[in-house]
């Protein structure tokens, strides 16, 4: 890897001799998990005007991070084939510092996966180390030439160029048409990914490794708060089915209580038949307030099966045995791998049901 | 009122991440803690709780009116470094005046300088001296040493440690080429400590094959002569995989008498490497808790 100080800047210690950039984001439709479609330019946003501005009402923590991570790459694919066989990625962060609850080639990291059909291999990861937030790194494409690159989950990408061999060939790499309509993602900062250990290890984005199918992540750190706003831009989405985890940003029991049926009850009326998963706190420590989360939950997914909707509910700490709370989230709540493969692998099997 | 944690004993200890104990009954109190020789490098693949921070964990205290003993687990409160506040807020997890017990992983890759408990009055925090029930010596290279975890309550010695209430030694060194580093350990100090099980990893991806011949063989004899057990393991990628040749013909001709091989390379079979690495070179947390996994069948079975 090799630091910047001006992306524009010559590298010094990779050869870029025969190597031509284009600019990734006159290319949006490589990028695979945004909701801006017909742009000629990419937008990571997917949070509408509306849905920013009325974070404010959740404190200066859900404000924080909403300013920060409402362009983050959180569950975006940049999936293509190409001829070229060497690429070269100059990369301009928002971002220069890590976060606490995560390694860098998880929240910051670029995760590159060879495609043999349907097929995912991990080849390489690579984030910049703290401090830096202009980088280049070269990957070698497999022989097929067929890539899916799990972009950041919590960094803002603001500039993003590619190097490529002169007449080489650049085509987006589509899903299978009958795994085009993304299952939709509604969460908070577990949802996001963390804290996998790489970005493509967030469960949404296992998810789409396992089905081979295309996501969509609209969760923020803080954030998922369960808002109209928010229900209204679930209800615009065309999607394979929707997973919702809206617990333990909510403030308290009672605010809690007031909004999750509400929000279930908003998104389902625009989305009669999908199929819906709720999902319970990811609450590993005895927290004792979750419990109670957990039964609000529970009753909106009864009144739901009560009402013959198509609904499914995921008990995230039933997923687990007690004695090894301590051992598959780093700390009470954010997953590593393991934990996050685990979940998967249950919403996969009731998404697929 | 205050409570200093980081005694001589400790101090001088041979653990790495340090580990502090204490037992209290507040519902909140403060770590003051500092850290030094913050080892600087490329580490994206390092939480910055493991390089430069603490770990905070807490359990339902013996006396606790709770005796079940899932209450005795031990359960991940938060993680912090210096330039965060330190204050632990337990209300939620344990009642008023209800006296549990804290642990806290110091770093890997920086030493803690101080670190003091600073609790409200009328309640009261006090070191833990126990005896554990084991002595473990952990010896390896960068995967032993924690190389790939977020926080140091990943590593799989840290884990081992927790869940056998056991006291462990690290003999670990962030080098590839670690065998040397052991090898000169032992040349070096006129080692006196004894351990029930000690825990070696033969052998690393990257380590150079000729240390492996000149040292292997000397470094298990000296862990066999200061332990009861001797645990010995490697986990090595696909392309690596020649190197057990090497290391089976080295066991071969060591008496095998209470020696345990493992060979723990499935952390990069197709089905777990995604979940367990960063590549063939770096475990993350998750393959951490698969050699803790392995290892805890082992020593459950001895």
């Amino acid at each position: 890897m090799e630091y910047l100080t001006d992306i524009n800047n010559s590298l010094k210690s990779i050869n870029e001799e025969n190597v031509e950039y284009i600019d990734l984001f006159d290319y949006p439709e490589l990028f695979y998990g945004t909701t801006n479609f017909t742009t000629t330019r990419l937008n990571l946003c997917k949070f509408p005007k509306e849905a920013q501005e009325e974070i404010k009402d959740y404190g200066a923590g859900a404000v924080s991070e909403m300013k920060n991570l409402n362009s983050s790459a959180c569950g975006v694919r940049l999936r293509f084939f190409t001829d070229s066989k060497k690429l070269i990625f100059k990369v301009k962060f928002k971002r220069r510092w890590g976060y606490l609850k995560m390694v860098n080639w998880g929240g910051f990291g670029f995760d590159v996966y060879g495609l043999n059909n349907e097929e995912y291999i991990h080849r390489t990861v690579f984030a910049p180390n703290n401090g830096h937030n202009i980088f280049a790194e070269t990957i070698l494409p497999p022989e097929n030439g067929q890539l899916c690159i799990f972009l950041p989950n919590y960094n803002t990408i603001e500039e993003l160029y590619m190097g490529i061999e002169p007449g080489s060939t650049i085509k987006s790499l589509n899903y299978p048409p009958d795994k085009r309509l993304p299952v939709l993602f509604y969460g908070n900062s577990v949802t996001q990914g963390a804290a996998a250990s790489h970005s493509g290890n967030s469960f949404p984005n296992i998810v789409s490794k396992i089905l081979n199918r295309d996501i969509l992540n609209i969760s923020c750190s803080a954030c998922c708060r369960g808002t109209d706003t928010m229900a209204e831009l679930m209800g615009k989405i065309n999607c394979h089915s929707i997973i919702i985890d809206y617990t333990r940003n909510a403030y308290s029991t009672q605010i809690f209580k007031d909004t999750h049926e509400k929000f279930y009850k908003k998104v389902r009326s625009l989305h009669p038949d999908k199929k819906i998963v709720l999902m319970t706190s990811q609450s590993f420590n005895h927290w004792r307030d979750y419990d109670e989360f957990d039964e609000i939950v529970a009753q909106t997914y009864k009144n739901s099966i009560d009402r013959g909707e198509n609904t499914e509910i995921i008990n995230q700490k039933q997923l687990f045995n007690d004695e090894d709370y301590d051992i598959i989230a780093i700390d009470s709540t954010h997953y590593t791998d393991y934990g996050m493969h685990k979940i998967a692998k249950k919403i996969c099997e009731l998404i697929e049901k | 009122m205050t409570l200093n944690l980081l005694t001589e004993d400790i101090k001088l200890n041979m653990a790495n991440p340090k580990v502090f104990k204490f037992k209290t009954n507040a519902q909140r109190f403060k770590i003051n803690f500092k850290v030094t020789d913050i080892i600087r490098g490329n580490y994206p693949h390092v939480g910055i709780p493991a390089h430069e921070g603490i770990m905070v964990l807490y359990r339902k205290s013996v006396n606790s009116p709770q005796k079940d003993l899932k209450e005795r687990t031990w359960y991940n409160v938060e993680a912090y470094t210096e330039r965060y506040d330190t204050t632990v807020f337990m209300h939620h997890l344990v009642k008023p005046g209800e006296e549990y017990e804290v642990m806290i992983y110091g770093p890997i890759l920086s030493k803690i300088s101080q670190l003091e408990i600073e609790h409200p009055e009328g309640t009261f925090a006090e070191e833990i001296k126990e005896s554990p029930k084991s002595k473990i010596l952990v010896a390896g290279g960068t995967m032993s040493f924690g190389i790939g975890c977020t926080t140091s309550a990943m590593l799989f010695s840290s884990i081992l440690s927790r869940k056998f209430n056991a006291s462990v030694d690290h003999l670990t060194f962030n080098n590839s080429n670690y065998l040397t580093d052991i090898n000169n350990y032992y040349k070096e100090n006129n080692e006196k400590n004894e351990y029930d099980i000690g825990i070696l990893e033969l052998d690393y991806s990257n380590q150079k094959d000729e240390l492996v011949d000149t040292y292997l063989k000397n470094v298990i004899t000296m862990m066999k002569s200061h332990c009861k057990k001797l645990i010995c393991w490697y986990s090595l990628p696909p392309y690596r995989s020649y190197k057990k040749n090497k290391i089976n013909t080295i066991l071969n001709e060591i008496p095998s008498e209470n020696i345990i091989f493992q060979d723990i390379s499935y952390l990069f079979d197709k089905e777990n490497v995604d979940i367990c690495s960063y590549s063939g070179n770096f475990i993350n947390d998750s393959g951490n808790m698969l050699i803790y996994k392995k290892l805890e069948e082992i020593i459950r079975s001895l």
